[in-house]
């Protein structure tokens, strides 16, 4: 496999477990009095997110000299080694780690400075995309490093959220869980949109013509569309049907739509990893 | 009120996409797909953006690839690059660039050296 193409396969899942990490986390401090029966299991289940990530991410900033060169043959270049240590992937790579060591912290430790170390820890996972990337280097950072970290954040209270409501709906009590899908669906309604309305404003400022939507960047681009267009489509039909009727103790319908919704997650974050790592917008 | 949920998931798909853009090669000096009468000095790439060469390596027809151990270190639009004398043949250049944005870029450039050069 060409370091390029691994690259992609550890980007797309470092950010999987990047973003179900700080999720989790973030589901944890906001819905910690609807988790009962599935509280220790939902924050075992975001260590263990953490676990996971900290190798992806490891894996990916060592491979970093090999995409460099072209050829593996590059991890033993210090050459290519020190400017992989010096690029914006190593300055996102140590704030992806120091924010998952506070989210971690918020996983296993109780109270406010547990919630306030996850809190922080999510806040820092999501601005590290920030810190790569043209929105790093725009000459408005200032306001797009705040706008895509929003749009991260959201994404990974999405992602983080789709397990948590999951394993409620498999182990608590149906009332349990249908209390914890109305809590959740009460701020997914408000935060949900600003995912798109953040994206419209950064939209604005960045993206250069819409010929790249004959290329095979764009081509990722639609099937990402597509997929987002798909997961509002489930997550109404959640809100509105299959969410209350978990109240009644139907969760089979509903457990498929999230599994769907988080298949769905997936492939949009594989596609960012793809697009990100191997095109370009310009046409 | 009712919010276009295509448009916008749109747009909020361009967001993180845009957000992650590469140096893109511009133009080279010899042009890519040129023949040239004379064997160049240098070669040229320039970017979209300031970028960083981290490899180049060289081949000549079908023959064996030769990396460029001498490259330039710093981050600019355009690099130069000191080429060896260069015979008749065609050269395939394939370069690899660091963009300040911390994204990789990479690209071939081809040329034709005629037999009659020199």
């Amino acid at each position: 496999m060409p370091p390029d193409a691994l690259s992609v396969l550890l980007r797309a899942l470092s950010f999987v477990a990047l973003l179900q990490a700080a999720g989790i986390a973030i589901s944890v401090t906001l819905f910690a009095r609807h988790l009962a029966g599935v509280e220790a299991e939902v924050r075992r289940l975001g260590a263990w997110s953490v676990a996971a990530a900290l190798p992806l991410l490891s894996a990916q900033l060592s491979l970093e000299p090999a995409r460099l060169a072209g050829a593996y043959a590059g991890v033993i270049d210090p050459a290519l080694e020190r400017i992989a240590l010096t690029s914006p992937a190593a300055a996102a790579f140590a704030v992806r780690v120091l924010g998952l060591a506070l989210t971690a912290l918020g996983l296993v430790g109780r109270g406010a400075p547990a919630r306030l170390a996850a809190c922080t820890g999510s806040l820092l996972v999501a601005a590290s995309f920030a810190l790569m990337g043209h929105t790093a280097v725009h000459r408005y950072h200032l306001l797009l490093g705040p706008a895509l970290t929003t749009h991260v954040l959201v994404a990974a209270f999405w992602l983080g959220g789709v397990p948590v409501l999951y394993l409620a709906t498999v182990r608590s009590a149906a009332g349990s869980a249908a209390q914890l899908i109305a809590a959740f669906s009460r701020v997914a309604v408000w935060i949900v949109p600003w995912l798109a309305i953040v994206g419209v404003l950064m939209a604005v400022a960045l993206v250069p013509k819409l010929a790249v939507l004959l290329q095979p960047y764009g081509w990722l681009l639609l099937g990402k569309v597509l997929g987002f267009a798909m997961l509002m489509g489930l997550a109404a039909a959640n809100r509105s049907r299959l969410g209350p009727a978990v109240a009644l103790g139907a969760t089979r319908a509903f457990r498929r739509t999230l599994a769907a919704e988080y298949v769905l997650i997936v492939g949009v974050l594989a596609a960012t990893a793809t697009m990100t790592s191997l095109y370009s917008p310009e046409p | 009120m009712r919010i276009p949920t295509l448009p916008l998931a749109l747009a909020a798909c361009l967001v993180v996409e845009a957000a992650q853009a590469h140096a893109h090669l511009e133009k080279s000096t010899p042009a890519d797909g040129s023949t040239l009468t004379a064997a160049p000095a240098t070669l040229e790439l320039t970017f979209s953006e300031p970028a960083r060469l981290t490899a180049l390596s060289i081949r000549r027809d079908e023959g064996a690839e030769q990396a460029v151990r001498v490259l330039p270190t710093a981050a600019e639009r355009t690099q130069r690059v000191a080429l060896p004398a260069l015979a008749a043949g065609t050269y395939t250049f394939t370069w690899r660039a660091l963009a300040a944005d911390g994204h990789v870029s990479s690209g071939v450039v081809r040329f034709t050296i005629a037999a009659s050069a020199r």
